[in-house]
């Protein structure tokens, strides 16, 4: 059998892709939703702290940043999509709405010792991988 | 009368009908109560009118536990007691912390809340802390008239602690009052060393007293109060081993056992960005703050019911400065997160001071140490640990006060432990007490609902040492309240 150049760099190249998405599937990956970085920008008063927060939280979350982002977008919204399409104030609003959602649930993740919403602890997160 | 023994050559007498060993708040609320009385009194004490070295190196003593527990500076022998050294601390127990709670000791008190309740008033007229109700109702208005902003959520509760007003130490407040008794003479520099147990056990008759210069004396007498404190008292009935070698009252092992104390511990740090009001200085939550001519101090603590429904131990939070470093606690940062998934524009950072009711525990404990001191009595030894449940449930108390915060707004809280055997420094509050503890049955406790000890018909106990289980509220204000209540009980001259 015989392959050619044409055929046998599509398949590598497939297999990339493949491979990718395997490992995005796996772990989350690392890159952010479209829009995702510059909302959380524009809600942070501390980015610096804000990821450092976030890389404790994820010691104790294997999460990546696809999982992360797609838990702090709203149920059933994709979030390739709904960070790129929300505007600053929408988002502050919905992360806050969370927030106060998941106190009343008793929804809380512990950041080194702070009993955090776990929307915060995974904003932070989320941010850590700008 | 005050008769002081360092400075006059007075004897004592040969007979009192009633002794009170101590003159601190407990033995001078009963030298009043009684001042006017048919009885003839005498109140020893074994101080002066001022602290004096000398005479407190007899309470030297030993401690095991939980480290630096400050066992010699929290306890005064002078007219007044340690009221020489207190804040003015005041409020009552809450009916609860008298009512059956399984979950902190398996019995409750056998004295009803409303048999004590009475005697309250008096308490807080002999310590001056005025005849206004605790209630937080009673306060409001005018605590919005001193702008004090109160933190009140559905499940956080505020509660109030009454500041003495004026003259701290009760041996000055009412030294004129001793002084003008028709039949109650105090005296000072006169130390009880042992009681002197008739020859069948079933009472006192008289009880030793060093005296200075060397000289002892015997004071025959009908009926001895003990009011002295929480350690002094067990260490007194335990050194009177004339009759007995397990001491006085001690025939089931009980006289010394289940020390509490009100464990302090700087448990949490917390960022607050709600209520940023409460933070102008003087600091409600922290520090007494004046109120009309009053002096209040609010603590936060979690509604009873919710600490019946979690079985927990009762307790108050108040603000306290920042102990960690904020770098090493990420508090900045947390600081900022809040601010922003709150909205807020302000926020204030403060550790949280935790003041919480121990469950009383039969290795905490007094005994009678190896040395002596310089009238012969036996040193005492303490030993004294926060036990893992109390710590598992403080650690779950500041959950729940994180999840509160964080529900209503107010803010956030960060543990200063990464579990309950991690705390940071376990101290007291210097409240001695449960090392008598009352009891109907001789077999679970020291003394009966009289305060007087078992199995001794003329022997009483007025002190925190009868404390069976102690709530979170300062003791002085109940001890004295229980002195009352037993002078009534001296003064009716019955026995139930």
């Amino acid at each position: 059998v015989t392959v050619s150049r044409r055929a046998f760099l599509g398949a590598a190249a497939g297999g990339v892709v493949a491979v990718a998405l395997w490992w995005a599937a796996r772990d989350g990956g690392s890159d952010l939703p479209p829009g995702a970085a510059d909302r959380m920008a524009a809600f942070l008063a501390d980015p610096d702290g804000a990821r450092r927060l976030g890389e404790a939280a994820r010691a104790a979350d294997p999460r990546g940043a696809l999982e992360l982002a797609t838990a702090l977008a709203p149920a059933g919204a994709d979030p390739q999509t709904w960070y790129a399409r929300v505007d600053d104030a929408a988002f502050a609003a919905h992360v806050r709405g969370r927030v106060d959602d998941d106190f009343a649930a008793g929804r809380t993740a512990t950041v080194h010792g702070w009993w955090l919403a776990r929307t915060e602890a995974e904003l932070c997160a989320l941010w850590s991988f700008a | 009368m005050i008769v002081d023994l360092a400075r006059t050559p007075t004897a004592l007498p040969r007979r009192a009908e009633i002794v009170v060993v101590g003159a601190g708040p407990a033995g001078i609320a009963l030298a009043r109560a009684l001042s006017g009385s048919p009885f003839d009194v005498a109140v020893l004490e074994s101080g002066g009118r001022e602290i004096e070295e000398a005479t407190a190196e007899l309470g030297a003593a030993t401690t095991s536990g939980e480290p630096g527990y400050p066992i010699t500076a929290s306890r005064v022998r002078a007219l007044g007691g340690t009221t020489a050294l207190w804040a003015g601390q005041l409020r009552p127990l809450d009916p609860s912390d008298l009512a059956a709670r399984p979950w902190v000791a398996p019995r409750g008190w056998p004295v009803a809340y409303d048999e004590l309740l009475p005697y309250y008033d008096g308490a807080l007229e002999v310590l001056g802390g005025g005849p206004e109700p605790f209630d937080l109702e009673h306060w409001r208005p005018a605590l919005a008239a001193a702008d004090v902003p109160l933190v009140e959520t559905a499940a956080i509760e505020t509660v109030l602690f009454r500041t003495t007003q004026g003259e701290l130490r009760m041996g000055v407040r009412h030294a004129a009052d001793l002084e003008a008794s028709p039949n109650v003479t105090t005296y000072l520099h006169a130390t009880v060393v042992a009681l002197v147990a008739a020859a069948d056990g079933s009472g006192i008759t008289a009880v030793d007293v060093a005296l200075p210069g060397g000289r002892r004396g015997r004071l025959d007498t009908g009926v001895v109060v003990v009011a002295t404190g929480g350690l002094e008292a067990p260490r007194l009935l335990l050194a009177s081993r004339a009759h007995d070698p397990r001491g006085v009252g001690n025939g089931h092992d009980l006289v010394g056992r289940f020390f509490m104390e009100h464990p302090h511990v700087q448990l949490a740090s917390s960022v607050w960005t709600g209520a940023v009001e409460l933070f102008g200085l003087p600091i409600f939550y922290a520090l007494p703050t004046p109120v009309g001519d009053r002096l209040l101090r609010g603590a936060l603590t979690l509604p009873r019911a919710l600490l019946e429904e979690e079985r927990l131990p009762a307790l108050t939070v108040t603000l306290a400065g920042v102990e960690d470093a904020p770098a090493a606690s990420e508090a900045p940062a947390v600081e900022a997160l809040v601010r922003a998934t709150e909205g807020r524009t302000e926020s204030a950072t403060h550790d949280l001071f935790v003041r919480a009711e121990q469950r009383p525990h039969p290795d905490n404990r007094v005994t009678l140490g190896d040395t002596v001191d310089a009238y012969g009595v036996p040193r005492l030894h303490l030993h004294w640990e926060v036990h893992d449940d109390d710590r598992r449930d403080y650690a779950r108390a500041m959950e729940l006060l994180a999840v509160e915060l964080g529900r209503a707004g107010l803010g956030r809280v960060r543990a200063r432990f990464s579990s309950p055997e991690t705390f940071p420094l376990v101290s007291g509050g210097h409240h001695h007490m449960g090392t008598a503890r009352m009891d109907d049955d001789p077999a679970l406790g020291v003394v009966d609902r009289d305060c007087r000890v078992h199995g001794v018909e003329n022997l009483y106990v007025a002190s925190s040492a009868v404390f069976p289980t102690c709530g979170h509220a300062n003791p002085t204000l109940t001890i004295v309240a229980l002195a009352l209540r037993l002078a009534d009980h001296l003064l009716a001259g019955t026995t139930s």
